[in-house]
């Protein structure tokens, strides 16, 4: 009822008793061996409900388990209590009716029974959790939204992606031929790029991946190489179309791309047009001009990616060696320089796409300025079926 | 307690990583060293204490180590795999390293004797060990150069992240091109913060020169108000990098603001390659920062220099006489690099 057993005696407490219990899942786990687990959390409990009387008379239901043989009984650091016994554990049950009586109804969730092995990495977490460590990867809570990418999350981020099946974080839309006179949206090749924002929901909710380029472009590697992947198998190549693929300089020069090339039927390299951003260029350029070259000498089309228009004044696209511009939308693009506008329709209408299509506005100053290709939300809805 | 072959630790005192590591050796085979690299505060907290715990059964002492690493000296080897075990699932993911007093003897001497390779953070913790390692040894003080006849008076000073230092100190990590401009860019913001306390400024500038002042702005920082602006030339430049331009609206719009609070603004990483691809005389920044190269003698490059002004231009790796030639007479804002430091340096002995 007192002191004495609030104090813990020969039971394991605080830091060893975490350790210990961790081992104790693990090995249980290990040997698949069945246990029943009793978990008080103190921790989760109304904080007019964290009175010592409360706790005196939730230890009290508490008793009987300290004294029984096959019950192992660890005090966390964080008051916590776990219990754990080998099946039929009548004596945990006992002790989860009395503590239940001992609470009010709103209070019935600061007990849980669990069941390893099953639910171990539930237990495992409370475990570190009482050590004021967040839980593992897995249960991940969500950073506060617009946190930048660190590399603890790159890490995370990189060995969930090594699992993930990324269809889900693929954005595929189609790059349409659009003519003034009329007609439905005829899809040329569908462009294929990771979601940055479904990435980030999937594997890092609320990190700002933009916010680290240069992380970005670390994870952008892993990603486009699973992408690559997923793209090479058989299934996916029985119902071939023609693709754009966004890819940074360092993946289309590394093995993931080389294993996806050497899986390519002859004659589908032309069908295939590969995206380099701005930003991948001008952050190295050796890396850019190495992946260009490698990929045209093999005969794949090249895009200068998602541009914008300021930019074609500064990087002149004529100079770069590339067959495709992905020109961005932008609701000041009508207004800008006419000089511009009539850079861009220089009669090569195969050449340029105008992306992020999300009005008709866009289409209308496409064709003003000589664009025939369209790629949006509006040019999806539009999509001759 | 059990083992009573183990030797106890002396009260679990912390002692310098030499001095456990000679005690260690004095011990039996089938010792390890465990070192752990807590990423944050509490982690370290927790992994100092079931170190501590895991001295008491498996001997051995614990101490800190470079970088705020943690160490178990001279523990023994199966319990201090199964204390590693534990720390990597508590702290989530490799934090932590195994060395054998017997076979790993030579790479666990090269960590103690503070070996930068050996001391490279891992992924994971790369973040916290950059908030952390001292700016000082990978700041780097530069004097630039105009240049007459010969190297004449300094320009401007600028202080950056010696890139060379850094990708040693990363070790593995330095290999990545992506990892280490990350981390360039964090110890620039590092740098501006430092510049920003009178007394660590001082420390890193040392004795200041008449000209202005260079400093790495990363992306997304603000640099601290610098004063100035009006008609009185800049006392204060912002490097940014080139890649900064892919977005040319936000640019100008970061151009605009640090010209409101008194800095010029430099983009750097213009190497012969991106020289002709670039229009260079449109972009939005009073000076370009060009690295020299053999091939900015090629017709490409010097078609591109010809169409703008040479005063907006600073020459950087200026290390050797074929650089200096190279830039002779053509009206250079600035240069920089070895040979400029060692030229002026003459002058000063002079």
């Amino acid at each position: 009822m007192s002191g004495e057993h609030l104090e813990p005696g020969s039971r394991p407490a605080g830091l060893r008793a975490a350790a210990e219990l961790a081992a104790l899942v693990r090995e249980t786990v290990a040997a698949n061996a069945s246990r029943e687990v009793l978990h008080l959390r103190i921790g989760a409990l109304a904080p007019e409900l964290r009175r010592p009387h409360h706790q005196r008379l939730l230890r009290d239901a508490l008793e009987p388990l300290f004294a029984a043989g096959r019950t192992r009984v660890f005090d966390l650091p964080n008051g916590d209590v776990v219990a754990v016994a080998p099946p039929p554990a009548l004596g945990l049950e006992t002790a989860r009716r009395a503590l239940l009586r001992a609470l009010d109804a709103s209070s019935a969730e600061v007990v849980m029974a669990l069941r390893l092995p099953e639910e171990a990495a539930q237990l495992l977490a409370a475990a570190s959790q009482s050590l004021g460590l967040e839980p593992p990867v897995t249960a991940r809570p969500p950073a506060l939204p617009g946190t930048p990418l660190g590399t603890a999350e790159l890490v995370a981020a990189e060995h969930a992606i090594g699992q993930a099946d990324l269809e889900s974080v693929t954005l595929s839309q189609s790059v349409c031929r659009l003519d003034p006179d009329g007609g439905a949206a005829r899809p040329i090749w569908e462009d294929r790029r990771i979601s940055w924002e479904a990435l980030a929901n999937a594997v890092l909710p609320g990190v700002a991946i933009a916010a680290a380029p240069a992380l970005q472009r670390r994870l952008a590697r892993a990603a486009e190489a699973r992408m690559l992947a997923e793209l090479a198998r058989p299934r996916a190549q029985g119902r071939w179309r023609a693709v754009g693929l966004a890819l940074a300089p360092a993946t289309l020069l590394g093995a993931g791309f080389a294993r996806f090339d050497a899986a390519l039927p002859a004659g589908r390299r032309q069908d295939i047009t590969l995206g380099l951003a701005p930003r991948d260029l001008l952050a190295d350029p050796a890396g850019f001009l190495a992946a260009r070259d490698a990929a045209r000498a093999r005969g794949y089309r090249l895009a200068l990616d998602d541009a914008p228009i300021e930019l074609l004044g500064l990087l002149p696209p004529v100079r770069l060696g590339l067959d495709v511009v992905r020109l961005r939308w932008s609701p000041a693009l009508p207004g800008a320089a006419p000089a511009l506008s009539e850079a861009l329709g220089a009669g090569e209408p195969d050449r340029l796409v105008l992306a992020g299509v999300d009005r008709p506005a866009a289409i209308a100053w496409g064709w003003e300025v000589g664009i025939r290709l369209f790629q949006g939300p509006l040019v999806e809805r539009r999509r001759e079926s | 307690m059990p083992d009573t072959h183990v030797p106890r630790p002396q009260a679990a005192a912390e002692a310098p990583l030499q001095g456990a590591l000679r005690q260690a050796l004095r011990g039996g085979a089938g010792r390890v060293a465990l070192r752990v690299q807590p990423s944050l505060p509490h982690h370290a907290k927790v992994a100092r204490a079931l170190l501590m715990e895991g001295a008491l059964a498996a001997g051995g002492q614990v101490v800190e180590g470079p970088g705020g690493d943690l160490l178990l000296v001279g523990a023994e080897a199966a319990r201090a795999a199964r204390l590693r075990n534990l720390l990597d699932r508590l702290l989530g993911g490799a934090a932590t390293t195994i060395w054998s007093l017997d076979r790993d003897l030579a790479a666990l001497r090269a960590y103690a004797a503070g070996d930068s390779e050996a001391g490279a953070p891992d992924l994971a913790g790369l973040d916290a060990w950059l908030t952390r390692v001292p700016l000082e040894g990978l700041a780097r003080r530069r004097l630039a150069a105009r240049l007459g006849a010969q190297v004449a008076e300094p320009v401007f000073l600028r202080i950056d992240i010696a890139a060379a230092a850094l990708r040693r100190r990363l070790g593995a990590l330095g290999t990545d091109a992506d990892l280490l401009r990350h981390a360039m860019q964090r110890l620039a913001a590092r740098l501006l913060q430092a510049m920003a306390d009178p007394a660590q400024a001082r420390g890193l500038i040392g004795a200041r020169p008449a000209g202005p002042l260079h400093l790495p702005v990363p992306p997304a920082i603000m640099a601290p108000g610098g004063g100035g602006g009006g008609a009185t030339p800049h006392r204060l430049v912002a490097t940014l990098t080139v890649a900064e331009l892919a977005e040319p609206a936000a640019l100008e719009a970061r151009r605009a603001a640090l010209a409101a609070r008194g800095w010029a603004v430099e983009l750097e990483g213009i190497d012969a390659r991106l020289l002709p691809l670039l229009m260079l005389e449109s972009l939005p920044a009073d000076l370009l920062r060009l690295e020299w190269s053999p091939d900015l003698a090629g017709p490409a490059a010097q078609a591109a220099l010809r169409r703008i002004d040479p005063a907006r231009l600073v020459l950087c790796e200026v290390d050797g006489p074929e650089a200096l030639d190279w830039a002779q007479g053509r009206g250079l804002h600035g240069i920089e690099g070895s040979a400029v430091e060692a030229a002026l340096a003459a002058r000063r002995a002079a």
